[in-house]
């Protein structure tokens, strides 16, 4: 069942592929007898294939995370998604404080090794990154280094 | 034969060479400084050889080091990370790479023992010496080999590219549909953005950081570190431990190295042509060699039981392997394994690209310097390893809890720092969950990644090729290159399924527990 509903979701995504790809303008300048439109329909046709082929011959079911870990999972997921939304304004280091915290939690940490930790590593990083090495994270609420 | 004789000396003057410009101060500390992080990552669990590659690319960028640096470090990271996978095949029953799996059966019964030190020690000095022996391969047959890449034209390019993505589905799982729909979705992935011959922007929903297309640092840490911290959350959640043995200190006696000369021989040349041939990474390198072996020399059964010679043959022929596997690498653009798929990537991006040209003659120093610095690497991995392994080991009592948020805040950095993006870290996360999915359901993952490096060279080559012969597509099977190329192709696809029905599927099967790690 999962197979075929991951086959289902990737033709879906061949047929948009392939007619977003009959849209693009081939005959502009250095197109060529194949233009920009060629390849994304045949790649479209044979991702398309191999989609209906899973459809069909499906392997067995995977051992899917329980309720609870699917809960956890999702919560990284919407904690690091959050990251990369609120990463500029807040700044790195109150961005990956807060992350290391929710994570540290889920597997387990205790709070009161993990909350000094939190604030300590990122703004280890944020010093090795902004003054050793060429690179200037987002400083965000923390203001200057 | 003189000819032969000559064009050795002159690969051998070129090795020099490398070796010079790779034995400066600064060369050999960061060898090391790689050598270390990448046994540390190697060792750690939830980051693969891939991983770290993937996480330490930018970060390396934003170092300022020259190309030949970067390569330095990167490779060593590359080499420190397989070994630290043997480390913990040993030790944990769990093996970092798919190259390692065999490293199990024997390596983790010695540790069981008592005798991880002596599995440990024969790994590192069996790696050393099949290390040695793949160098001095790669200087015969590579540059030879790269000559043929100068009769390459665009028809020919498009197929070796065709080639490697033939070769890492078939590698890379048990469900042969799955690699190629997984390199199929690579490629699509690399179509996003501007095309370059015509400026038409293709499939970027309107999102401006999308017109430069996918970065290949961003998909591949959010598709194995992102994924791999998903994974692990699950694994505590179900309340699954890992039980490690303890290596007190490592060493050898000289009577059990002799015993075991035999088999990291043999396990240096089988590793090294199995690493030759485009399609067959260190894993299948370690299976056979050691099934060699067993036939060869287990004439009392002890091979499973914890025999050393169980550890030296597949350890060898791994490394020898990931030797033999820069041929296709440095000659064809032809990767054998998800993290020499990570340096091509990178190697691409350094204007290097191997199987469009003929890299030994047009950038000798940069390929010759890495070919040495993986030498070293080698050497001093065995010097590092030594002492060091107890501290190895207190890395994996590090608790998750502190590891995997440092990961993640790590691999932010690396991903905000190729473009300054914070849209980037919202991509990894989606590859995060999208590389989670795919784990699940047996979706190979290195493919996508392939499918992302190499599917603009795809395209270009493609294009090229018709422009050239008009229109026509029997240009892509014009001529006995190409007639070769077709047939590699259709042989790794379709081989190994034949294969299979032959023999019966339990070694098959094996292959594949192998492949799907990789």
């Amino acid at each position: 069942m999962s197979d075929r509903l991951l086959g289902l979701v990737c033709l879906a995504l061949a047929v948009w592929y392939t007619v977003e790809a009959r849209t693009f303008d081939g005959t502009g300048f250095g197109s060529g007898p194949v233009g920009p439109k060629t390849l994304p329909t045949g790649l479209g046709i044979i991702f398309g294939a191999l989609a209906l082929y899973l459809i069909l011959r499906p392997d067995g079911e995977p051992r899917w995370p329980t309720r609870q870990a699917l809960w956890q999972i999702g919560l990284v997921i919407a904690a690091s998604y959050t990251y990369g939304q609120v990463m500029q304004p807040v700044g790195f280091i109150f961005a990956s404080a807060a992350i290391i915290v929710i994570i540290g939690m889920l597997f387990k940490a205790r709070l009161q090794l993990l909350l000094p930790l939190s604030i300590a590593f990122p703004v280890v990083l944020a010093f090795i990154f902004n003054n050793w090495l060429e690179l200037r994270l987002p400083a965000g609420w923390w203001g200057g280094f | 034969m003189t000819t032969a004789m000559v064009a050795v000396s002159i690969f051998a003057f070129n090795l020099l060479d490398g070796f010079q410009a790779a034995l400066t101060p600064r060369n050999i500390g960061l060898a090391l400084v790689g050598c270390l992080l990448g046994t540390l990552i190697g060792v750690l669990p939830g980051i693969g050889p891939i991983t770290g590659v993937a996480i330490l690319f930018p970060i390396t960028l934003s170092l300022g080091l020259d190309d030949a640096a970067t390569l330095i470090l990167l490779a060593s990271v590359y080499y420190g990370s397989q070994y630290g996978g043997s480390t913990t095949s040993i030790l944990l029953n769990v093996p970092g790479e798919a190259s390692s799996v065999v490293t199990t059966l024997d390596g983790y019964q010695m540790a069981r023992q008592g005798r991880a030190g002596q599995a440990l020690a024969i790994a590192a000095i069996g790696s050393f010496i099949a290390g040695t022996a793949s160098v001095l391969g790669l200087m015969l047959f590579g540059p030879p080999l790269s000559e043929i890449t100068t009769r390459f034209q665009s028809p020919e390019k498009f197929m070796v590219v065709v080639v490697a993505f033939a070769t890492v589905s078939s590698l890379a799982g048990r469900n042969l549909a799955k690699g190629l729909l997984a390199v199929m979705f690579g490629i699509i992935l690399s179509t996003v953005g501007t095309d370059l011959q015509t400026g038409v922007v293709r499939y970027t929903f309107g999102e401006l950081k999308l017109q430069e297309g996918m970065d290949f640092v961003v998909v591949a840490i959010g598709l194995f570190a992102v994924s791999e911290v998903l994974s692990l959350l699950e694994d505590t959640v179900r309340g699954e431990q890992v039980v490690f043995q303890k290596a007190e200190r490592i060493w050898v006696t000289f009577k059990e190295f002799m015993f075991s000369l035999g088999a990291i021989i043999r396990g240096s040349v089988i590793g090294f042509f199995v690493g030759l041939l485009p399609g067959t990474g260190a894993s299948v390198a370690g299976f056979m060699s050691y099934g060699l072996e067993k036939r060869l020399s287990d004439t009392e059964g002890t091979f499973g039981t914890g025999d050393i010679r169980g550890v030296a043959a597949p350890e060898s022929a791994n490394n020898a392997a990931a030797g033999g596997s820069l041929v296709p690498l440095l000659t064809l653009g032809i990767p054998g394994s998800g993290t020499t798929a990570v340096l091509l990537g990178i190697l691409i991006s350094m204007g290097i690209r191997p199987g469009s040209g003929n890299v030994f003659a047009e950038t000798p120093e940069l390929i010759w310097t890495l070919i040495a610095s993986m030498y070293i690497g080698n050497l001093m991995l065995l010097l590092l390893n030594f002492p060091l392994v107890k501290m190895f080991v207190k890395i994996l009592e590090i608790p998750p809890w502190f590891l995997m948020p440092m990961i993640l805040v790590i691999s932010y950095i690396g991903v905000y720092s190729v473009n300054n993006s914070s849209l980037d870290i919202t991509i990894m996360t989606l590859f995060g969950v999208l590389g989670f999915i795919f784990r699940k359901l047996e979706v190979p993952l290195a493919p996508v990644l392939m499918g992302l490096i190499l599917g603009d060279d795809l395209e270009q080559n493609f294009r090229r090729s018709l422009v050239a012969s008009q229109g026509d597509y029997t240009t892509f099977v014009d001529g006995w290159l190409n007639i070769i190329l077709v047939l590699m192709a259709l042989g790794v696809l379709f081989l190994p399924q034949i294969l299979s029905r032959v023999r019966g599927s339990s070694v098959n099967d094996e292959f594949a527990d192998a492949g799907a790690e990789v």
